[in-house]
């Protein structure tokens, strides 16, 4: 969307894309709806800000709030001018439908494939708007120079080779970093994030990750989340005695309660004894008309059919997986960094949700943001009468660092495959829905260590140029340990549970000392913190008496 | 490379499979290389794979979602185009890129020929005057969330068909047609695209359905051309009868 809405201020764009354009990331796998239309008369922007914040805790930056949800409805019309067809009611307007933590439906959909009729509309115009783009080809570095934003570093995963890409502005739309912990989808592995850090920019809220409640657990064959329209059409959970659990946690909104929520529900109902036998929980929409399954939920009931269950007729067994990183690269409402010429849009940049996100918020965080970042940034460039000097020599440094991590002293160093997966489970294990102190340092100790002694000794063994994933995995495992090492450390600092981050030892919210975002920045090569309080310029928590009574870190 | 792949801690048996491998940098032709695999029952081709990267095979593929909507890893297993993500493991199973294509590496291929079609296609809305959309038919709403939509692009399709060869233009073959009818029915697409659809050769599709028994998520290219076909020879024989008789025909033949 950046690259779209940069392109039609009459910018030169180039994309930068680690996958293949239209089916890398995670975008495509998003199966439930954008959050953009108020269909109902008592529905306003407003109401779904308030929303937001709640699900939020009230850690989001209101000003980026309201620029999503003022912004939301205007942009969906255009996908369909690229080509996009959402579901419609028989009198013409939008379908929408519910998703947990909104109050009322405002998600418009195309069945239950949202994000990739999205990425349909947006990939072919790209195409017609013949913006150039670079497939399979990764940054490495951004360079930044007097202070501003000047280029990156770009590796070609199909060759081998490294490249300056001198730019007056850069657009990180680069997906959170959720595949630091067993994320199904795990290509988000926080490149952009990382990035951004090194070149100066603020990171923010990065201890909340958020825990998908239904992602397919067993068969082990199956894969990737069921999406949340799964329980917005009406699906129960089911511990193993058969019963709702849901409505003992959550008497009003029963399934429909929040992410950060539901996940710690299912996790309590496990732990105590509850769950089906693969070590998730049961899920089932069977009690539906087979013809709603059908028509609501197509993809989710064919992808089951071909391990050989019938949604339509039994359960199928879920659990809690990390799914979102709420936090972000810090941005205000142009969607600049703290570095000039540097922008972040969409899952990368933090502060729209807080301490937890609403479902399908995330496609209209990747739309109302993209389009800005790409629109400021083009002006931004436009405006830069000065040209842009090259600087291949950044290109050599990195080509030098990568011979070195491919340097034949080191044949017999760290396997990464193993040393990834180590890292994968333990984020998962002292990082993931519980968290307590001694977890958290046991994590912040592995990752100290690690590089201490395994970075300098990580040897990329695969000697070839062309596609040499191996070399990826290392380039990554840098990044990897920065997102870590940032996520683990705003977890210890926050002693309270708010939204995603759940602390055993500190069960409670606490807004007296926590109603603030805790900010990292690199200064002088050094990892900095600060925290920031949260301001309330339009809305305040006193207008919500029951959440602000409470010390429950959820809505 | 590889995605995160649960712990394999309960193997049920061990499974041998062959894949084919070629390194342009160190092999002159391509080769199989055969490995074991434990096998837990429902496995999927890309767990396998998975399991071998994890075990310092190098082995180079592309794969994203993992879940059938990216479209990424569609490969040659037992000599049928299919998905890696959701084909079981067979023992035995024989795994190879997809042959319509030239080998990058390994199970790699270059399909850089497709996104040069899509342009020359223009698969996107030519819009003209109206540029919001009012009503929508329900069937078209039904065809989208149903078919178009669920298209995901893995050129599966394209390998089975024996009528379409992805890089001759004589028939561009069933994923093509799907977008041509997923435009077709787009309301605000003003290009005539049956016609299009017989330009590029939809005449020559033998409705032999193959496209339809590999499609990964269960759509048939081959029903859409041929509803592609009867509006295009409608269209013609209207264009046909103004011209004889000077007005339109009473009713659609």
């Amino acid at each position: 969307m950046a690259a779209i809405a940069a392109a039609r201020q009459g910018a030169r764009v180039l994309v930068v894309d680690k996958g293949q354009l239209g089916k890398s990331g995670c975008s495509p796998n998003a199966h439930g709806g954008i959050a953009a239309w108020y269909k109902r008369t008592q529905d306003s922007y407003e109401i779904h800000m308030h929303d937001t914040l709640l699900s939020g805790g009230f850690l989001n930056d209101q000003e980026l709030v309201r620029i999503l949800c003022q912004s939301a409805s205007r942009l969906v019309p255009q996908l369909e001018q690229f080509g996009c067809l959402f579901n419609r009611d028989p009198d013409g307007s939008y379908s929408v439908r519910n998703f947990g933590g909104h109050q009322y439906p405002r998600s418009v959909f195309c069945g239950d494939e949202t994000g990739h009729e999205m990425m349909i509309g947006l990939r072919r115009e790209i195409l017609r708007l013949g913006i150039r783009h670079l497939d399979e080809v990764m940054a490495t570095r951004l360079v930044v120079e007097n202070g501003a934003a000047a280029g990156a570093v770009c590796w070609d995963v199909a060759n081998g080779s490294f490249q300056y890409v001198k730019a007056p502005a850069i657009v990180l739309a680069t997906g959170d970093a959720a595949g630091i912990w067993p994320s199904a989808s795990e290509r988000q592995r926080g490149d952009g994030i990382a990035l951004a850090l090194e070149a100066g920019a603020e990171l923010m809220d990065m201890e909340f990750i958020q825990y998908h409640p239904t992602h397919a657990w067993w068969p082990f064959g199956v894969r990737g989340s069921v999406s949340e329209s799964f329980r917005a059409e009406g699906g129960h959970l089911l511990n193993s005695l058969g019963e709702r659990f849901m409505s003992q946690y959550d008497p009003a909104q029963k399934e429909l309660a929040t992410r950060d929520k539901v996940s710690i529900c299912i996790y309590r109902e496990i732990l105590a004894g509850r769950g089906a036998p693969h070590g998730g929980i049961y899920a089932s929409v069977a009690h539906l008309p087979a013809r709603l399954i059908e028509e609501r939920l197509p993809v989710i009931l064919q992808k089951y059919l071909n391990y050989g269950i019938d949604i339509r007729k039994g359960p199928i067994e879920i659990r809690p997986q990390p799914h979102y990183l709420n936090g972000g690269i810090k941005i205000n409402g142009n969607a600049q960094t703290s570095v000039p010429g540097l922008y972040a849009a969409g899952a990368a940049a933090g502060g729209v949700h807080g301490a937890n996100r609403l479902g399908s918020n995330s496609l209209t965080d990747i739309l109302v943001f993209g389009e800005i970042a790409g629109r400021v940034a083009a002006d931004e460039a436009l405006r830069r009468t000065k040209p842009v000097p090259e600087h291949r020599e950044f290109a050599d440094q990195e080509q030098r660092r990568v011979a070195g991590l491919m340097s034949a002293e080191k044949k017999s160093a760290v396997s990464l495959p193993a040393l990834r997966r180590k890292h994968i489970e333990m984020m998962d294990r002292h990082m993931g829905v519980l968290r307590n102190e001694s977890g958290i340092k046991t994590m912040l100790k592995e990752i100290e260590d690690t590089r201490e002694s395994c970075l300098s000794q990580i040897a990329v063994r695969d000697t070839s140029t062309k596609y040499n994933f191996e070399l990826r995995d290392a380039l990554e495992m840098f990044f990897r340990l920065t997102i870590e090492e940032i996520s683990t450390r705003g977890a210890l600092m926050r002693q309270e549970s708010r939204g995603c981050h759940f602390r055993e030892d500190f069960p409670g919210r606490d807004d007296e000392n926590w109603l603030s975002n805790i900010v990292f920045y690199k200064s002088d090569g050094e990892l900095r913190h600060e925290l920031r309080k949260v301001s309330f310029p339009s809305v305040q928590m006193k207008q919500f008496p029951e959440y602000a009574q409470s010390n429950s870190p959820w809505h | 490379m590889s995605s995160y792949l649960q712990p394999i801690t309960k193997p049920e048996a061990t499974y041998t499979i062959h894949v084919k491998r070629f390194n342009p940098e160190s092999n002159a032709q391509a080769h199989w290389e055969t490995y074991r695999i434990p096998f837990v029952r429902t496995m999927t081709v890309i767990q396998a794979l998975e399991y071998l990267w994890d075990q310092n095979t190098y082995l180079a593929f592309r794969a994203n979602c993992r879940e059938m909507t990216c479209g990424s890893c569609a490969m040659l297993i037992n000599g049928a185009p299919g998905l890696a993500c959701m084909t079981l493991l067979q023992d035995g199973s024989r795994i190879e890129p997809l042959a319509n294509y030239s080998v990058l590496k390994d199970l790699i291929v270059d399909t850089s020929g497709i996104e040069r079609k899509y342009k020359e296609l223009e698969f996107w809305p030519k819009l003209e005057g109206a540029t919001k959309i009012s009503g929508v038919p329900r069937s078209v709403l039904h065809d989208y969330s149903h078919i178009y939509s669920r298209c995901i692009e893995c050129y599966v399709c394209l390998e089975a068909c024996p009528q379409s060869d992805a890089e001759t233009t004589q028939f561009d073959g069933p994923m093509f047609m799907l977008q041509i009818a997923r435009l077709s029915k787009h309301p605000l697409d003003a290009k005539n695209r049956p016609r299009q659809a017989i330009e590029r050769g939809a005449l020559s599709c033998v409705n032999c359905y193959e496209c339809a028994s590999v499609c990964p998520v269960g759509l048939s290219p081959a029903s859409e051309i041929g509803k592609l076909r009867r509006r295009a020879f409608t269209q013609d024989f209207r264009n046909f009868w103004r011209k004889l008789v000077g007005k339109e025909p009473a009713q659609t033949p």
